[in-house]
């Protein structure tokens, strides 16, 4: 920094203080915690025709209106965070979960959004594809200072354009996001233009947590081992809950290091947004697989006009898999009988197995069976459905488009029950 | 000076009373009189060609009834006092001893085998210091009016040393076979580790490259092996040369394991001084500057004795109470992974290798806390205070 520079940064922070003791404005509303993972009903649109956003596992931010100024709360803090029955995480996150609750707005809107910082360490929130004075984008250390720990910086802008968008920390980035900080942010078009029956988000996150440990380890570039929605894993993941006939938009946010092709079963659909705006009709095309890149985000949307339990994942077969290990033997046809008494003799106390050779499918017998293992720590593949075991972990769950349910219930029905004759069958001749 | 026993600091003409009754827990159990009849040294060398002129007495008697109770002693397994009271017995040396002092008979025998059913616990029979006590009982009932104190504390020395000898052999035999033992267990591990590379060769799933390190990593074990098989052969032969075994008699078993660390740690009081009272080098030494020199020499010995058999039953109790578990703990969280198909088989059997070989280090730890235990009481005159 040359002596100019350094001038300059001081005069605006001094401009920046001053006007910040000018104005006078109210104390931020106490924080509203989401611990809870179950997904929560949306929010009222109040009439102003747009159908509010599901959080998978999640919920939006309420607010407070003061004089015409939307304004949020966001405590960034220490959390814990399961990700299925079986598995906590000692994340960072936002109002007592990772992701932070959705902030949810309308196109036009002035929002005041206070930040709270309760980490150990400083932090900024960045907002993800919003177009804002620069001063407001959250940049640690370039358009702004880093927020210490202990303090709440206030940020506020109008909010010119709808569409999906994220936010998350710019301010030791790494670690913080890879420690759950993160969350989505929804604005709905003000013309009522776009609007589906049903709308839901989730943002993906990738994680490197050692079986039988608690805390992310940061410090990984590329071998993760838990893959998420919503900071949630399957079985842990609620499943998307559809009318029949409904207009349904899925909105997906990336913030892991890799593309996820998110498929969904049952249906193909049209990509109709990103986090640059919408996508006009001219350039969208159908397909049955949305590829997330990395730091993006893709609104998909389709007419669920057909019943039924429709499997909907990260097309990555690694990432449908709880952690595994990814330096392990190959034993794919590998005949062990001749090693296996030696060993299980070596291990008296040991309901030892050889496993392996005929596929990992019988790893989910293993786990019905009560097999132990490291605590903390899910199975590489789990789940039971009305057929058997589901096999599957991760980046994983279902659509449930039913005829018999009302508008506004997303209520999981349970399994579906398929209609004679439509189930696939054993051949007997 | 002041700091010396009082033995150091008594002058020549009264060493010699004080060395009778330091004596005294070697004569426990004789008559008053016999004490009192105890020769004086300053007018016995007269009598010194006494012994060569003994008649040479027949010892077919003695020998059968040692035999007989060898027999029986090895009919079972071998114990640590039982090895001793073998070698009190069968030791030729020691034989030669009984001879030329006339307490050899079957009495001896028996009496010894009386003392050694009395020891509560098999591995603190210290049965040369019961043979050392019981032949010098004898000879003082029989002999002592011709004998010699220098030949006489020497003699019991012997019993004494030979004692210790077979003691340190036998924890090495007993722990070279458990290291064997052990050793065959990790070799079976490295050689399953090397049929599964044979198998996944054979699949299609490791090269050749795999498959050879596996087996390499086998090579390895079954060299120690052999070593290891030799350690055990040596051990047990230095054991069989002390007891004079030989033909059947060498087809001995022992317990598979050494015995478990005593729970309470073997810190003596006052140990000095008791060695100072037992020590045979001590109690035979008259000239004052000498005494005072053994009396340094002995305590120095003591002290590090002692050290080392508390820092050999501090390793121990540390390998037992906390490696071994951790080494537990590393391998149950081991097949806990191998469960959810984090690590893979070869983990697993590394893990195992290393739980085995805390294992082995816990007998050779064990090992050396007996020894150290068998040296230092060799080094305070035979036997640790109760
Ligand atoms: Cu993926």
């Amino acid at each position: 920094m040359n002596r100019r520079q350094f001038f300059t940064a001081s005069g605006l922070g001094l401009a920046a203080s001053a006007g910040l003791m000018s104005r006078a404005i109210a104390a931020p509303a106490e924080p509203e915690s989401f611990a809870d993972p179950a997904t929560r009903q949306p929010l009222s649109a109040d009439g102003r025709g747009y159908t509010p956003v599901v959080t998978l596992n999640g919920g939006s931010l309420p607010w407070r209106l003061n004089n015409g100024v939307k304004e949020f709360h966001l405590v960034a803090e220490p959390v814990q965070r399961e990700f299925a029955p079986g598995m906590v995480v000692n994340c960072w996150g936002y109002n007592g979960s990772s992701p932070g609750p959705t902030i949810e707005v309308v196109e036009g809107d002035r929002v005041r959004i206070f930040v709270t910082n309760k980490l150990p360490e400083h932090t900024t929130i960045h907002w993800h594809g919003i177009l804002l004075p620069s001063g407001m984008d959250g940049v640690g250390g370039l358009t702004q200072p880093h927020i210490p720990k202990g303090k709440t910086y206030v940020y506020e802008f109008t909010v010119r354009h709808s569409g999906t968008f994220m936010y998350h920390p710019h301010s030791d980035e790494m670690v913080q996001m890879a420690m759950g900080m993160m969350g989505m942010f929804i604005v709905h078009p003000r013309d009522g233009s776009r609007r589906v029956d049903r709308d839901f988000c989730f943002l993906l996150a990738s994680w490197d947590i050692d079986p039988g440990t608690f805390t992310p380890n940061t410090a990984e570039m590329t071998d993760f081992n838990m893959w998420t929605f919503n900071s949630r894993a399957f079985p842990g993941i609620d499943p998307l809950v559809v009318r029949k006939g409904d207009r349904v938009r899925i909105r997906v946010g990336n913030l892991t290091m890799t593309n996820h092709p998110i498929h969904l079963h049952g249906y193909s659909f049209k990509i109709t947004g990103t986090d640059g705006g919408w996508v006009p009709p001219s350039a969208q095309w159908p397909e049955v697989t949305a590829d997330i890149p990395v730091g993006a985000m893709r609104a998909f949307e389709f007419v669920a006009d057909v019943e039924g339990d429709w499997a909907f994942h990260c097309h990555k077969s690694h990432h449908t898999m709880g952690p595994m290990g990814h330096d392990i033997p190959n034993m794919i046809g590998v005949d062990q009988k001749k090693a296996t008494p030696k060993i299980a003799k070596l291990l008296p106390d040991y309901m030892y197995m050889s496993m392996g050779e005929n596929g990992m499918a019988e790893m989910q017998d293993m786990v019905a069976m009560g097999m132990s293992l490291p605590e903390n720590t899910l199975p590489m593949m789990t789940g039971e459905g009305p057929f058997g075991p589901i096999e599957m972990g991760g980046m994983f769950t279902v659509l449930k488009v039913r005829e018999d349910l009302a508008p506004g219930d997303y209520t999981d029905p349970g399994w579906y029950e398929h209609p004679e004759g439509t189930v696939a069958y054993e051949y007997k001749s | 000076m002041t700091s010396l026993s009082p033995i150091a600091a008594k002058k020549s003409r009264h060493s010699k009373f004080l060395l009778i009754a330091g004596a005294g827990w070697l004569l426990a159990g004789c008559s008053a009189t016999t004490l009192g009849n105890f020769p004086d040294t300053t007018d016995v060398v007269e009598r010194a060609d006494y012994i060569d002129r003994k008649p040479v007495p027949d010892l077919s008697d003695y020998q059968e009834a040692a035999q007989a109770r060898i027999k029986e002693l090895l009919a079972r397994p071998l114990t640590v006092g039982s090895a001793v009271e073998i070698a009190m017995l069968n030791s030729p040396g020691l034989q030669e001893v009984y001879q030329k002092y006339q307490i050899w008979d079957e009495d001896l025998v028996a009496e010894m085998a009386e003392a050694a059913k009395k020891e509560a616990d098999p591995n603190h029979t210290n049965m040369d210091w019961v043979a050392a006590r019981l032949a010098l009982m004898k000879s003082v009932n029989t002999v002592y009016r011709y004998d010699f104190p220098d030949e006489y504390f020497a003699v019991a020395e012997d019993f004494i040393e030979t004692g210790e000898e077979v003691r340190k052999a036998y924890f090495e035999a007993v722990a070279a076979a458990q290291l064997q033992d052990m050793l065959e267990h990790a070799a079976t591990a490295t050689q399953a580790a090397a049929e599964l590379a044979n198998a996944q060769y054979e699949a299609g799933t490791a090269n050749r490259r795999s498959q050879a390190l596996q087996h390499m990593t086998h090579a390895e074990i079954v060299k120690a092996l052999a070593e290891a098989r030799l350690e055990a052969v040596v051990a047990r032969e230095a054991l069989n040369r002390l007891l004079v075994l030989w033909g059947d008699d060498v087809n001995w078993s022992a317990p598979e394991t050494l015995p478990e660390l005593p729970e309470a740690r073997p810190a003596y009081e006052g140990l000095e001084e008791y060695a100072l009272k037992r020590r045979l080098d001590v109690l035979s030494e008259r000239k004052s500057w000498a005494l005072w020199h053994t009396a340094v020499d002995v305590r120095s010995e003591v002290r590090e004795n002692h050290a080392a058999l508390l820092t050999r039953y501090d390793i121990a109790k540390y390998q037992r109470d906390t490696v071994l578990p951790l080494s537990a703990v590393v391998l149950e969280e081991t097949q806990l992974e191998y469960n959810g198909m984090l690590m893979g088989i070869y983990d697993l059997i590394d893990d195992t290798r290393g739980q085995i070989e805390a294992g082995r280090e816990y007998v050779e730890a064990l090992r050396d806390f007996w020894i150290a235990e068998a040296e230092l009481s060799q080094a305070v005159g035979g036997t640790l205070p109760n």
